[in-house]
């Protein structure tokens, strides 16, 4: 059963003519093509391969050069205090004023051509995170002896067209560097690729605020992030 | 896009040989095969006259040798001095760089490949007394006291020591070494000279060490004040490693590529930058050592498509 892996048209849409060229090709490529069988051995030469025939590789890089991600400088921008709440000695970053705990989106990227198959990504980074409160008197409610662990930590996952690939509990000192490395079969079409953090949520204890300058206190930030996606045809 | 035309077999038909040659002649046309007329699965390596994705790979060795943490390991200490930043490129115990040397059969790159490099090191990040808590020390900040009294200034524990890339794309003399595209060096100077440092846009090629833990251990942190300056926990050996990866918008040769340290960084941030900008900046006033062990540096030259 041939499937659609260029466009699905649907009843009562138009459709134009390069959509339904490109998805006629796809289907005589697998169906009137040659198989591996019948190919003698060492007949296919770089020449005879066109772009991103057999595979694709995309480097990912956030920067402020990047029209897409403008400003974004390698840093997630999805929460970012105020410059004139910003410690001058920390990070413009996320803090429990403006947080709202959950996965967040620190970078989305839509991946194309993608005929289908095998997506590696490989998503590297630092971390800095508030970590004093780690440990704290009533995180668990009274006890004896005083004082419970505060979790601090950055989960991170990545998801395929918004589906979970992988997900790990993330870096849990102050500052760290990450790495994540993931594969997955997927279906022939743009992929959307999407990098997601999760820092802990504020515990009963913490303190937001420098009580100098009273300026609110960075607790996580994600910077230097750079990732890979590895696209091989089946 | 290439297009071809050839009538599919139909079921009964016989498929002669000319049949064969004449399909087979279609799809060996000079960049004739494309994703969308290559059928699921229609090659494997057999048929390819080229690695498909990639094109080189080398294995160096990071620092010293061995599974333990114990002698020989490799050790330097924080900067005193922004007028010379601690710039230590990763070496043995003998003081012999450990780098990847490819100037005996140097890379290159064409337009489109992609170099990707990894890298591991076990270190060990220490220091004497509570640095942390100098009255010039960055990263200081007043929290609430209990029992009330004067505020208590804490640290954000945030001080680290830094290993980034760098490349040699002049010559095999391997005399040339400069950071990685989207890499700095940490040598911008801030504040009228009062700080140096690099803007957190050019770490790209950057892994972060963090230089201790400290925290409120037992009760010292209760309903949003503090009983204490806190105390450090030790964080022992631990394994640090970084990627970096490269699309060459041009022809470039590389002869070698190293990892250098440099440190003790702490965050900051330029108000004044537009939109923003955060930092690392040296803290000359924060006294640290880092030890490593060993580790590998891994490179592959990969087709981009």
């Amino acid at each position: 059963m041939k499937r659609w892996t260029q466009h699905d048209a649907r009843t009562d849409h138009l459709v134009e003519a390069d959509q339904f060229n490109r998805q006629n090709r796809a289907a005589r490529g697998s169906i009137a093509g040659l198989d591996r069988n019948q190919y003698p051995s060492g007949c296919v030469t770089d020449a005879m391969l066109t772009s991103a025939a057999r595979h694709k590789v995309w480097v990912f890089a956030p920067w402020a050069a990047d029209a897409s991600h403008t400003h974004s400088q390698g840093e997630q921008t999805a929460y970012r205090a105020p410059t004139a709440d910003t410690l001058p000695e920390q990070f413009r970053a996320l803090t429990y004023q403006q947080y709202q705990p959950g996965w967040t989106t620190a970078f989305e990227e839509t991946l194309t051509p993608f005929k289908g198959g095998s997506l590696l990504t490989d998503w590297c980074g630092n971390i800095a995170q508030q970590i004093f409160c780690t440990w704290s008197a009533n995180s668990l409610g009274s006890s004896s002896p005083p004082g419970r662990p505060n979790d601090r930590n950055i989960g991170l996952r990545v998801l395929y067209n918004g589906l979970v690939v992988c997900e790990r509990v993330g870096p849990a000192k102050p500052i760290d560097s990450f790495r994540v490395t993931c594969e997955s079969q997927v279906p022939a079409g743009p992929v959307q690729v999407a990098l997601q953090f999760r820092a802990t949520s504020i515990g009963p204890d913490d303190f937001v605020v420098d009580q100098g300058a009273n300026d609110h206190l960075m607790q996580a930030h994600l910077f230097s992030n750079r990732a890979v996606f590895v696209g091989r045809w089946r | 896009m290439s297009r071809i035309e050839r009538p599919r077999v139909e079921p009964g038909q016989t498929t002669s040989a000319t049949d064969l040659n004449n399909t087979y002649d279609d799809y060996s046309q000079t960049g004739a095969l494309d994703q969308l007329n290559t059928r699921d699965a229609a090659f494997d390596l057999v048929h390819l006259t080229n690695a498909p994705i990639l094109i080189k790979s080398q294995v160096s060795q990071l620092g010293n040798t061995g599974m333990l943490h114990t002698a020989p390991t490799t050790s330097f200490a924080h900067t005193t001095s922004l007028g010379s930043p601690v710039k230590h490129i990763v070496q043995d115990s003998g003081g012999t760089q450990t780098i990847m040397n490819l100037s005996s059969s140097p890379w290159t790159l064409a337009v489109g490949d992609v170099l990707r490099v990894f890298w591991d090191l076990s270190v060990y990040p220490d220091t004497t007394g509570t640095p942390w808590n100098g009255a010039s020390a960055k990263g200081r900040y007043a929290v609430p006291t209990t029992g009330g009294g004067a505020n208590t200034n804490i640290t954000d524990g945030l001080h680290c020591w830094a290993a980034y890339l760098e490349w040699d794309i002049t010559s095999g003399s391997l005399s040339n070494f400069a950071p990685v595209p989207g890499q700095g060096t940490f040598e911008q100077v801030y504040d009228s000279g009062a700080n140096k440092g690099d803007q957190v846009k050019n770490t790209t090629a950057t892994t972060l060490i963090s230089a201790w833990s400290v925290f409120g251990v037992g009760g010292v942190v209760n309903n949003g004040k503090v009983s204490s300056q806190g105390s450090r926990q030790e964080q022992g050996w631990f394994g640090t490693h970084g990627m970096y990866a490269h699309q060459a918008a041009s022809g470039t040769t590389v002869y070698g590529l190293r990892l250098v340290f440099t440190g003790m960084l702490h965050p900051a941030h330029a108000s004044a930058q537009s939109p923003y900008e955060n930092l690392l900046l040296y803290d000359i006033n924060a006294s640290g050592t880092l030890t490593y062990k060993g580790g590998r540096l891994t490179a592959v030259q990969m087709r981009g498509d």
